[in-house]
C-alpha cells in the first residue's frame, strides 16, 4: 500500500477531458503554443540536430514526428528531441512551489514526449490537453511538496513521474498499469543536481527532457505488461525514504481547486526565470544613472534568488552560453550596458565583452528577509547602485510579466511564438500552425498538425 | 560548442575514461579472455533458457515497434531494433531465470555483472566489431562494474545505479569514443540513472528483471550521446551534488585496475549453478543432498540454517512462505529448500506454474522454518568469505537427517570451469537450439576471439 502513488493513480485513471475547466483547457493550450515557439526557435541550435541526427536512424511503427521536420521515429526518441527543443533556448515555462529554495522545473519539459505519445496512438487534441494537465499536475504537485535541489538530487525525476502518468493516459493504460507506470518512473531515474552546478554543461538543456523520456518508457513497459515495484514512494528503499523527501499530497487540480497547469510562469525574456524580474530592475535603474559613475551595485532579492546557483562562484566568469543564461552577474551586467536581452546576449561577443565583465565584479547580491517572506504570493526585487558621489539610486519592481499575478496575453504568447518563429516559416504557415493550436482541441489527430511545423516545407 | 575552460577535474571520472579508452585486447591476460568467453556462453544460455518467459514476450514486444534493419538484433528472433532497445530486452531476457554470474560478498554491493554483455553486443552487432573487441569491452564493463561493486555501500541504491556505467562505459568502446567522449558518456550515465533499491524489496515483479534491461539501455544511450557530441556535468562523481556525496554517499578513488600485475575482476564474478539468487544456492544444495523428500507426510519440521545475511533478505518476510511470481520463488528460501527436496534439483522450470502453485510442495514449505547459525554468519563475514548452509529434516518419528554445504569465494573459480559452463549451457539450451547447433555455438564461442564481425553473433540464436 503507497497511498501517495494511490492517490496520484487514481487521479490520473479517473480524470477525464469532460471534468476539465475552460481555465485548465486554456492553460494547457497556451503551454503548448509557448512550447512549440520554443522548440522552433531552437530549431537549428548544435545540440538539437545532433539529437535529430540520433533519432532519424530510428524507425517504428507507431512513429512520432520531430517539431519542425517531417522526420518519424519512435515516440521516446522523437519526444526527447522535441523535448530538447523546447528548452534548449531556457525560454519555456516554469513552475515554482511554495518553498524558498525550490528551483523551478520546467513542466514543459514533459511536452514533447507529450505530443509523441498522442502522436503515435492517433490520440485527438483533447487527448494531447488531457495528458498536459495531468503530466503538469503530478510535476507542479511534486514540486509544491518537496524540495530535492538542496539535497544533491535534481528534478527530471518529477518528470519522469509526470509524464509516466500524461503519457500513460494518452496511451490508454489501465490504473494498473498507471500504477506500475508510475513505479517504474520513479525508483530507476533519479537524478543528481551536478547537473545544474559549476561551468554548465550541455546535457543541462538536456536533462529535463530525458527525464520525461524515462517516464514515457516506463508507460511503454507498463503496456507492454511489465510490472512495477510496489511502494515506490512509501517503501523503505522507496522514494520518500532514500531522497529524504516525505509529504502528504493535497487536493488535486479538479471538483473546484484550480489546475496547476493555470498557474506556471511564463517567459518574457530568454534567460533562467529567477533573474526576470532583477533584468526588469535593472533596465528601470539603467534609465536613473550613469553606469561611469557606479561605485557599486547591490541586488535585494528573496532567499531563493539570493542564494541561488545563478550567484555562485563559477558564474561570474561566464565561458558557455550555458553558463551565461544561468549567470546572474552576468545578465544583470548585460541589461545595465546593453539594455535589452536578446539572442545576441548568450554569444561570447557579448559574455566575453570587457565592459560587462568589469561590471559584474561591481555587483553584490543581498537577502531581503521582506521579500523572502513575500515569494510564495508576490516577487520582489530592489537594486541600490551606490554612486562614486555617494549618492543611491534604486529601481524595485514586482512580479515580472509572465508571473501568474502579472500575465503574458495570449497575444503576447502569440507576439513571443511568432519572434522565436522569426523567418522559419512564411507568416500564412506561422499563422495557420498558431490557428491551429488554439483549435487544438478541435485538432483530430496530432500528425497533421505537427505536419504544419515543418521548416522548408514546400 | 564549448570553449577551452580550465576548470575543476573530476579524478573518478577521468581515471574510468583513461582506463576505458587505453584498455586493449593485447592487455588482457589468457585467464581474463576465457572468463569472458564463459560469461558470454553463460549468459546466453541463460537468454535461452529465458527466451520463452511471459515477461520476456513483452519485451520483445516493445522492440516489435520499432524495427530497424541497421539495428541490433532481438537475440532469439530475425527481428532487429534500436540498439538501445534491442540493449533492454536482450539484458532483461538474459536475466529472467535468475541464472546468469553474481557478484556477491560482504563489503561489496551484491549485483550481476552479466547484465552488461547484451548492451555491449547490442552496440558491437551494428558495428560489426570483431570478437576481440567484443571481449575487451566485456572484460572493461565487467571491470568498471566490479570496481563500483567493490566501493559501493548504499543499501538505499540498486546495483543497476553502477550497473548502468558498466555498460555504458562498455557500449562506449563498441562505439570507438575518445578519451573525452567517454568522460562525457560516463557522466551521462551516472548522473541520471540512479535507480532506488525498492526495485528488490517485499514483492517481487517482473520490473526486477527489466531494471537489468533499463539500466544496459540507458548506458547505451549515455555512449550514442556522447558520440553524438553531446557534453554532461562536469563533475559527476566528486561533485557537490555528485556521485560520491549522494549515491555512494562516501567518497572514494579508483587506484586499481586489472591490466599489467593486476588480475582482471571478471574472473571473480561467480557462475551460478542453481537458478536462484545467489545468497541462498548453499540451501538448496544442501537440500539436494536429503532429496528426493515424497511429501509433509510424516515430517515434524525442517530446519535450514542460514548466515544473517541471507535469513534477512530471503527467509524472514511473510512472502517468502507464500512466493507468487517466479520473481517472488528464486529469493525464497523456503520456496528452494522444498523444491529441491522434492525435485532432487532447482532449474529454471521450478518456478513453473505448476510447481509455483503444487499443494504439496505448499504443505512441505510450511514445514520450514530459517533460522540464523552464527557460525555461518562469521564465515560469510570474515575474509575471503564462505557461503554455508545446513538442512535437517526432523521425522514425526524422531529421525533425523542432516545435510550442510560450505564453500568459499575462492572455491567458486573452480566452479566457473569450463565444464560446468558448457554443461549448464547444454542443459538450458539443448531442448530449444537441438544438440548439433549447440555443439556448432560453443565452438563459435570458444573461439570468439576469432570471430570477425559480432553480426555473426546473434544469427546462431535464432529460435523464432
Amino acid at each position: 500500500m503507497d497511498a501517495t502513488a494511490d492517490k496520484f493513480v487514481s487521479y490520473a485513471a479517473g480524470l477525464s477531458y469532460d471534468d476539465l475547466t475552460a481555465q485548465a483547457i486554456h492553460g494547457a493550450k497556451r503551454s503548448i503554443v509557448d512550447s512549440i515557439g520554443c522548440a522552433l526557435g531552437a530549431f537549428d541550435a548544435e545540440p538539437v540536430k545532433a539529437v535529430r541526427a540520433l533519432a532519424q536512424k530510428i524507425t517504428a511503427t507507431n512513429p512520432a514526428t520531430l517539431i519542425g521536420t517531417r522526420i518519424r521515429s519512435s515516440p521516446e526518441q522523437a519526444g526527447f528531441v522535441n523535448g530538447t527543443m523546447i528548452r534548449y533556448l531556457d525560454f519555456s515555462d516554469d513552475y515554482f512551489g511554495s518553498h524558498s529554495l525550490q528551483a523551478g522545473p520546467h513542466p514543459s519539459d514533459n511536452i514533447g514526449s507529450l505530443l509523441a505519445a498522442t502522436e503515435s496512438m492517433r490520440g485527438n487534441g483533447r487527448t494531447m490537453i488531457l495528458g498536459t494537465v495531468i503530466a503538469y499536475e503530478v510535476c507542479a504537485q511534486l514540486v509544491d511538496h518537496i524540495t530535492l535541489g538542496s539535497k544533491g538530487w535534481d528534478y527530471p525525476v518529477m518528470h519522469s513521474a509526470a509524464t509516466s502518468l500524461g503519457a500513460g493516459k494518452v496511451l490508454g493504460l489501465t490504473k494498473e498499469q498507471l500504477h506500475s507506470a508510475l513505479g517504474l518512473a520513479l525508483v530507476a531515474n533519479i537524478c543528481l543536481r551536478e547537473t545544474r552546478k559549476g561551468e554548465l554543461c550541455v546535457w543541462k538543456g538536456l536533462a529535463g527532457p530525458n527525464g520525461s523520456r524515462a517516464g514515457l518508457m516506463a508507460a511503454q513497459l507498463a503496456q507492454a505488461g511489465i510490472t512495477g515495484p510496489a511502494q515506490p514512494f512509501e517503501g523503505t528503499a522507496g522514494f520518500m525514504k532514500q531522497l529524504d523527501t516525505p509529504f502528504k499530497l493535497g487536493d488535486l487540480g479538479g471538483n473546484g481547486v484550480p489546475y496547476k497547469i493555470e498557474g506556471v510562469y511564463f517567459k518574457y525574456l530568454p534567460v533562467v526565470y529567477s533573474i526576470q524580474l532583477p533584468v526588469f530592475t535593472a533596465f528601470e535603474l539603467r534609465q536613473k544613472l550613469k553606469l561611469d559613475d557606479v561605485e557599486s551595485i547591490v541586488v535585494y532579492a528573496d532567499s531563493h534568488l539570493a542564494y541561488n546557483d545563478i550567484f555562485s562562484p563559477a558564474r561570474w566568469d561566464p565561458k558557455t552560453r550555458e553558463t551565461a543564461d544561468h549567470s546572474g552577474p552576468y545578465l544583470l551586467g548585460a541589461a545595465l550596458v546593453d539594455g535589452e536581452i536578446t539572442e545576441e546576449t548568450m554569444t561570447p561577443r557579448r559574455f566575453r565583452d570587457p565592459t560587462i565583465l568589469a561590471l559584474m565584479k561591481k555587483i553584490s547580491v543581498k537577502e531581503d528577509p521582506v521579500y523572502t517572506a513575500a515569494r510564495s504570493h508576490t516577487h520582489h526585487c530592489r537594486i541600490e547602485a551606490t554612486l562614486k558621489s555617494g549618492k543611491v539610486v534604486a529601481a524595485h519592481q514586482i512580479n515580472p510579466k509572465g508571473h501568474p499575478a502579472n500575465p503574458m496575453s495570449d497575444q503576447e504568447l502569440e507576439a513571443k511564438f511568432l519572434q522565436q518563429v522569426g523567418e522559419r516559416l512564411p507568416a500564412a504557415q506561422a499563422r495557420k500552425l498558431l490557428d491551429a493550436l488554439w483549435n487544438l482541441e478541435k485538432s483530430e489527430n496530432l500528425e497533421t498538425l505537427l505536419a504544419a511545423t515543418e521548416v522548408g516545407a514546400r | 560548442m564549448e570553449s577551452k575552460v580550465d576548470r575543476a577535474i573530476d579524478p573518478v571520472q577521468q581515471r574510468l575514461a583513461n582506463y576505458a579508452y587505453s584498455l586493449r585486447y593485447e592487455a588482457l591476460t589468457p585467464e581474463s579472455v576465457q572468463a569472458a568467453k564463459l560469461r558470454i556462453i553463460d549468459t546466453l544460455g541463460a537468454l535461452v533458457a529465458g527466451f520463452f518467459g511471459e515477461p520476456c514476450q513483452l519485451a520483445r514486444k516493445l522492440a516489435a515497434s520499432c524495427p530497424s534493419a541497421h539495428g541490433a538484433s532481438v537475440l532469439g528472433t530475425r527481428m532487429k531494433t534500436a540498439p538501445d532497445v534491442a540493449a533492454f530486452v536482450n539484458a532483461a531476457t538474459a536475466r529472467y531465470v535468475n541464472f546468469t554470474d553474481t557478484y556477491h560478498w560482504p563489503g561489496s554491493a551484491h549485483g550481476h555483472p552479466s547484465d552488461v554483455i547484451a548492451p555491449v553486443l547490442a552496440v558491437g552487432e551494428p558495428a560489426r566489431a570483431s570478437g576481440r573487441d567484443f571481449i575487451t569491452a566485456v572484460v572493461l564493463a565487467y571491470e568498471v562494474f566490479i570496481r563500483l561493486a567493490d566501493i559501493f555501500h548504499n543499501d538505499g541504491f540498486d546495483y543497476t545505479t553502477f550497473g548502468c556505467v558498466g555498460a555504458a562505459v562498455g557500449a562506449g568502446r563498441m562505439l570507438g569514443l575518445s578519451e573525452s567522449e567517454f568522460a562525457h558518456c560516463i557522466a551521462m550515465a551516472a548522473v541520471p540513472n540512479n535507480a532506488l533499491k525498492q526495485t528488490r524489496i517485499g514483492h517481487l515483479t517482473t520490473w526486477k528483471m527489466a531494471a537489468s534491461g533499463q539500466s544496459g539501455r540507458a548506458g547505451v544511450f549515455a555512449a550514442q550521446l556522447a558520440q553524438a557530441g553531446m557534453e554532461g556535468p562536469h563533475l559527476p562523481f566528486t561533485g557537490k551534488a555528485g556521485w560520491c556525496a549522494h549515491v555512494a554517499r562516501e567518497q572514494f578513488t579508483l587506484d586499481t585496475f586489472g591490466g599489467g600485475a593486476v588480475s582482471f575482476k571478471i574472473a571473480e564474478s561467480t557462475i551460478k549453478t542453481r537458478p536462484a539468487v545467489g545468497l541462498i544456492i548453499a540451501t538448496a544444495l544442501a537440500a539436494e543432498k536429503l532429496a528426493p523428500v515424497k511429501s509433509a507426510n510424516g515430517i515434524d519440521r525442517i530446519t535450514v540454517e542460514v548466515h544473517m545475511k541471507a535469513k534477512a533478505a530471503s527467509g524472514s518476510g511473510a512472502h517468502d512462505w507464500n512466493p507468487d511470481s517466479p520473481e517472488t520463488a528464486d529469493h525464497s528460501i523456503p520456496f528452494i529448500v522444498a523444491a529441491a527436496l522434492v525435485d532432487g534439483t532447482l532449474t529454471p522450470r521450478s518456478y513453473g506454474n505448476a510447481r509455483l502453485w503444487d499443494p504439496d510442495l505448499r504443505a512441505l514449505m510450511q514445514k520450514i522454518e530459517v533460522i540464523e547459525n552464527e557460525e555461518y554468519t562469521r564465515a560469510y563475514q570474515q575474509v575471503p568469505a564462505r557461503q554455508c548452509a545446513r538442512v535437517t529434516i526432523m521425522a514425526t518419528s524422531g529421525e533425523r537427517q542432516t545435510a550442510d554445504v560450505s564453500y568459499g569465494k575462492g572455491d567458486q573459480s573452480a566452479h566457473s570451469s569450463l565444464s560446468l559452463v558448457t554443461d549448464k549451457f547444454r542443459a538450458l539450451s539443448e531442448d530449444a537450439l537441438g544438440a548439433k547447433r549447440v555443439n556448432f555455438i560453443l565452438d563459435r564461442l570458444l573461439n570468439l576471439e576469432d570471430m570477425g564481425s559480432m553480426a555473426d553473433l546473434p544469427p546462431l540464436f535464432t529460435l523464432a
